[in-house]
């Protein structure tokens, strides 16, 4: 196993933040990379593909997308090595993000596959039942949980439409991980879940139009020192949005 | 809460769009990249390309196409027509479509559904079917393009193409395509009851009231062809009527994307 393509700093580097931030994206080979590539380019991010890990490379972030069926994906992500590499990420405080199935398969086990998922959080992912159709497809609204400990790159951030296709949705054995919810029908789900510098998201931010990119230019530009707020937060206004008190260091 | 989705659809003919253009103050009023861009501006929530090209050198254009509309479209869009294999469909996820729409490949190896299913994932997989009322009673499957009658009945193929895998159907009553006098909400009515996969209603819409009266009868979402394309309702207009009447839309954050359009 190749581990020479290690992320170029860590949480407590401090090497200067280059100009355009080099994002990688794990190929698994299931599909639709191209619009999740062009909206990181849109804001500047220079992106990198990697179907298998590649010695000496530098990188700044990864995100594992949300393309495919469980299985694959997992057997993919086995087989080529990136599974090590976004270990190896996550463990060196590089900020991770991933999305939809690849948000899911950072927890323990799925529903909707026979293979195990990576376990770096506690909790399975579960089909949804007792909704009105399945998969959940279309926009729904992602609403801040109140009193939950995000990161400062996402303070006063608004909830939102986004959008989901999805059959899947993580029960998380720690509340904690929960940042943000989304309801269908009479189930509420987790459509933000993180701990520290790795943020899970249930929606395609790249397909989200305006407040999805805007997300994703959150991710990019603050995301970088994965400090923890505690905020001091009074809920959820009746705007739908957060209500934050000020930040220090945002 | 989950929104319910307006969805333009757009006939594209070797690169172009064939019918359905009111966007008359643009420079290049057939090219669909720029006619989804107006149209995610203007709200729409996803975006169907429908290819009638019927020879090999279109299809080229057409995944050009597609890889274009993934670099500027921000929204999730679907293309459709023509696809008869896992090779066709894989072709255009690579170039950036979102789903894939299958349609009388389906009918004629129910198979596929699944094998794309498999592969990308049954949100990715939409089934068009195209359904004629017949003048004895009775919904019927049509494929090529609705001019070939097939034996199955509406109900059952939709509940076989639930069954092998698809994500959503996209229903198209036949005999209420063009006509402007409302979807077929008995058809729409007998889906949406035994199926658990969004629905997408198809044909005949010619006002804002027949898009609520779908919506009202369980369809997920309403495609918005030619008819409306030509009325002088806006995407926007649309979503503003449906709120209206209590159905739940998505409203865009911020300003209209204008920023994404510069």
């Amino acid at each position: 196993m190749d581990m020479s393509a290690v992320p170029a700093t860590g949480p407590h580097s401090q090497a200067a933040r280059p100009k355009r931030p080099s994002v990688v994206i794990v190929d698994y080979q299931a599909g639709n990379l191209r619009s999740l590539t062009a909206a990181f380019t849109t804001l500047g991010a220079h992106v990198i593909l990697l179907d298998r890990p590649k010695p000496g490379l530098r990188f700044d972030r990864l995100v594992v997308p949300g393309v495919g069926a469980f299985d694959w994906a997992c057997q993919r992500l086995n087989s080529t090595g990136l599974k090590e590499l976004i270990q190896r990420s996550v463990a060196d405080g590089v900020p991770v993000l991933g999305i939809c199935l690849g948000m899911q398969w950072l927890w323990e086990t799925s529903e909707e596959g026979r293979e195990p998922g990576l376990g770096l959080w506690p909790g399975r992912v579960i089909r949804f039942r007792n909704v009105p159709r399945v998969p959940h497809m279309g926009w729904n609204q992602v609403e801040w949980v109140a009193g939950t400990r995000r990161p400062a790159w996402l303070a006063g951030f608004p909830s939102g439409y986004a959008y989901f296709a999805h059959s899947y949705y993580p029960e998380p054995a720690d509340p904690d991980l929960v940042w943000a919810v989304t309801e269908y029908g009479p189930v509420r789900f987790p459509s933000v879940v993180g701990r520290d510098h790795v943020v899970g998201v249930q929606f395609h931010p790249e397909k989200s139009g305006a407040w999805g990119l805007a997300f994703l230019q959150r991710w990019l530009e603050e995301g970088r020192a994965p400090c923890i707020t505690p905020e001091t937060m009074t809920g959820i206004s009746a705007t739908g949005e957060v209500d934050v008190r000020s930040h220090s260091g945002h | 809460m989950l929104a319910r989705r307006l969805i333009p659809c757009l006939d594209v003919d070797r690169g172009a769009v064939v019918k359905g253009v009111r966007f008359h103050d643009l420079q290049q009023a057939g090219d669909p990249v720029e006619l989804a861009r107006r149209y995610e501006a203007e709200g729409a929530d996803e975006v169907v390309f429908l290819d009638i090209t019927a020879t090999t050198e279109g299809r080229a254009t057409l995944v050009r196409v597609v890889e274009r509309t993934a670099e500027v479209l921000r929204i999730p869009f679907t293309v459709g027509g023509g696809i008869r294999s896992v090779a066709d469909a894989d072709v255009l996820f690579r170039a950036g479509a979102d789903k894939v729409s299958v349609n009388t490949a389906a009918v004629e190896n129910p198979r596929l559904i699944a094998d794309l299913a498999e592969r990308y994932g049954r949100q990715a997989v939409v089934v068009a079917i195209d359904v004629n009322l017949e003048p004895g009673g009775g919904y019927r499957v049509y494929t090529h393009a609705g001019k070939r009658p097939t034996p199955w009945e509406a109900r059952a193929w939709a509940q076989t193409a639930a069954r092998m895998g698809a994500g959503e159907l996209l229903v198209t009553a036949i005999h209420r395509d063009g006509t402007g006098l409302g979807y077929d909400l008995d058809l729409l009515k007998q889906i949406v009851e035994v199926v658990e996969i969004p629905v997408i209603a198809s044909g005949g819409a010619g006002r804002p009231e027949h898009l609520r009266d779908a919506l009202l009868v369980g369809a997920d979402a309403v495609l918005l062809a030619s008819r409306l394309h030509r009325a002088q309702f806006r995407v926007w207009e649309l979503k503003q009527y449906l709120n209206h009447c209590g159905i739940p839309i998505r409203w865009m954050y911020g300003p209209v994307s204008e920023a994404l359009h510069d």
